[in-house]
């Protein structure tokens, strides 16, 4: 076996401490009374045994206590490693439920915009048809109400000239102070009507 | 105030508990004839009462005795076996076997992976959380921390164990004997450096505490560099040894000195009642012991609370350096 220098080293240090060490030594196994008894350093049963106790401690802990706790501790961090990974599944699965719900939730609000765009345009066309229906309703309405009047005011000029007439031949009579004839009163409401008709038509 | 309940009820049992040892220290002070327990007497020549010697360590060290209350007659002798006590033996197996069922019933109750429920199961396994991520994990590493896991839990639940046994008035501590702790230091060396064996190899682990040293220049610098390796060469291999000697005295120092502080407190009550300790100014005063008693319980029931917090100190100091140096011996720093 080579001698390397890190064993002279290791050689000559644990000299060195047991050299230091000695004086204590001889303390603890002298027999006489020393100021250290109160430490109870010459008790080595005291030491053996608390060896043994704690070997057959170690012993007893390793056999009975640690494989129950390692086994716990495993199915702990299995089902927590098992529940982690669950709840990425989950989490997952939320995500792909959420994109297709916002892309859901996106077709829809394209396809309203659409169907509002829609009823914006045949609310738009049925605005002007009706516009237009309503122009032409009011130009008939119009030409009617013309007519309507044109007729009524034909009618009123009747009567009108009707009453001109009764109205001038009472007033001839009084002023002639006789009965006209009918021949005359054709005549002389001829002549009214014309001469009316000439102010009218100068109105 | 509901949440204070629980403090207040362990306050008052503590003082209850220090109360019973006070009176029972002050008790002697009405009998005359009845010396202390294991005081020891000097005969002087011209003094009216035999004065005895006070000792601090009588009631900290092991002994073949447990006093529960000595003066009511209440003391268990002769717990020895051929000639050696046993008070501390059976603490150490008293402790040793809590531990065991605690950590087997916490074994039962976790097999099933359940979460926990109930006190003592959140309780227990909170206690195994807090080694594996706050002492296993950062002294070793994340990737040994399982395979030591249980040899550090165990150590830190058996110091705990005897630390906390100690704050039963008439037991003791056991890891207040060096030859305890020094037990267990020499276990913490022998697991840090086979670690240290095993991942480095034989040589290559020796090789780990020689510092590179490198001298430029001429015979006269290599040799001063030879001699610089050398020697921290020789203070790192003490190193691996002074190491764990002050694992043992730094646990047994806190737990004698702090059971040592507790009993001379509480001495105070003897130093003005008991006639085999009483200073004059007590005797011509004995209107002072109404003084002394309260003031003593009062500060043994506050550093009894601090001595409860230094229990779960040590075994953590302990086990937390033992994590660290496993640590160091496998990952070796270059």
């Amino acid at each position: 076996m080579r001698l390397s220098t890190s064993h002279l080293f290791f050689v000559l240090a644990a000299l060195a401490v047991l050299g230091f060490a000695d004086p204590v030594f001889a303390a603890a196994h002298g027999e006489e009374k020393s100021g250290l008894d109160f430490t109870g350093i010459k008790r080595w049963d005291l030491g053996i045994y608390t060896l043994v106790v704690f070997g057959l401690l170690v012993v007893i802990l390793y056999v009975f206590a640690w494989p129950g706790i390692k086994q716990g501790l495993e199915k702990r961090e299995a089902t927590i490693l098992g529940e982690r990974e669950q709840a990425k599944r989950d989490r997952a699965e939320a995500l792909e439920a959420l994109t297709r719900a916002k892309a859901d939730l996106d077709a829809a609000a394209l396809k309203a915009k659409e169907l509002l765009d829609e009823a914006r345009r045949d609310a738009d066309a049925l605005r002007a048809t009706e516009r237009e229906a309503g122009v032409k309703d009011a130009a008939d309405e119009r030409q009617r109400a013309q007519r309507e009047i044109a007729a009524a005011k034909d009618a009123a000029l009747k009567e009108i000239y009707g009453q001109a007439v009764a109205l001038a031949a009472m007033i001839s009579e009084k002023a002639l102070q006789r009965n006209i004839s009918a021949e005359d009163h054709r005549r002389l409401l001829d002549e009214s009507i014309a001469e009316l008709k000439g102010v009218t038509s100068k109105a | 105030m509901p949440r204070l309940r629980p403090t207040l009820v362990l306050l008052a049992a503590l003082a209850a508990v220090v109360a019973a040892g006070a009176a029972n220290a002050a008790a002697p002070a009405h009998a005359e004839s009845a010396p202390a327990p294991h005081a020891k007497h000097d005969d002087h020549a011209g003094e009216k009462h035999e004065k005895a010697k006070i000792d601090p360590f009588a009631h900290v060290v092991d002994s073949n005795h447990i006093e529960i209350l000595p003066t009511a007659g209440l003391t268990i002798d002769e717990v020895e076996y051929e000639g050696f006590p046993l008070k501390f033996i059976i603490l150490i197996t008293v402790s040793a076997l809590v531990v065991a069922a605690a950590m087997i019933y916490l074994s039962e109750m976790m097999r099933d992976g359940d979460p926990p429920t109930g006190k003592l199961w959140n309780l227990l396994e909170s206690l195994l959380f807090f080694i594996r991520d706050k002492i296993v994990r950062p002294g070793v590493g994340e990737h040994d921390a399982n395979a030591y896991l249980p040899y550090l839990a165990t150590l830190f639940l058996f110091i705990f164990a005897m630390n906390l046994i100690g704050m039963v008035p008439f037991l003791g501590s056991p890891t207040a004997a060096i030859p305890v702790t020094a037990a267990l230091a020499f276990v913490s060396f022998l697991v840090i450096h086979v670690s240290g064996v095993a991942s480095n190899g034989f040589g290559g682990y020796l090789k780990t505490f020689i510092p590179h040293i490198e001298l430029e220049g001429g015979l006269p610098m290599k040799l001063m560099g030879f001699a610089i390796t050398f020697g921290m060469a020789i203070l790192e291999y003490a190193t691996a040894f002074i190491r764990v000697g002050v694992l043992a005295v730094r646990l047994f120092a806190n737990m004698l000195a702090g059971h040592t502080v507790l009993f001379m407190i509480l001495f105070f009550i003897a130093l003005v009642s008991d006639p085999a300790y009483q200073v004059p100014f007590a005797k011509e005063n004995p209107w002072i012991f109404w003084g002394v008693m309260p003031f003593s319980v009062a500060l043994v029931t506050a550093l009894s609370l601090l001595e409860l917090f230094i229990a779960g100190l040590q075994a953590f100091i302990f086990t937390f350096l033992t994590a660290v140096f496993i640590g160091l011996a496998k990952h070796p720093p270059h």
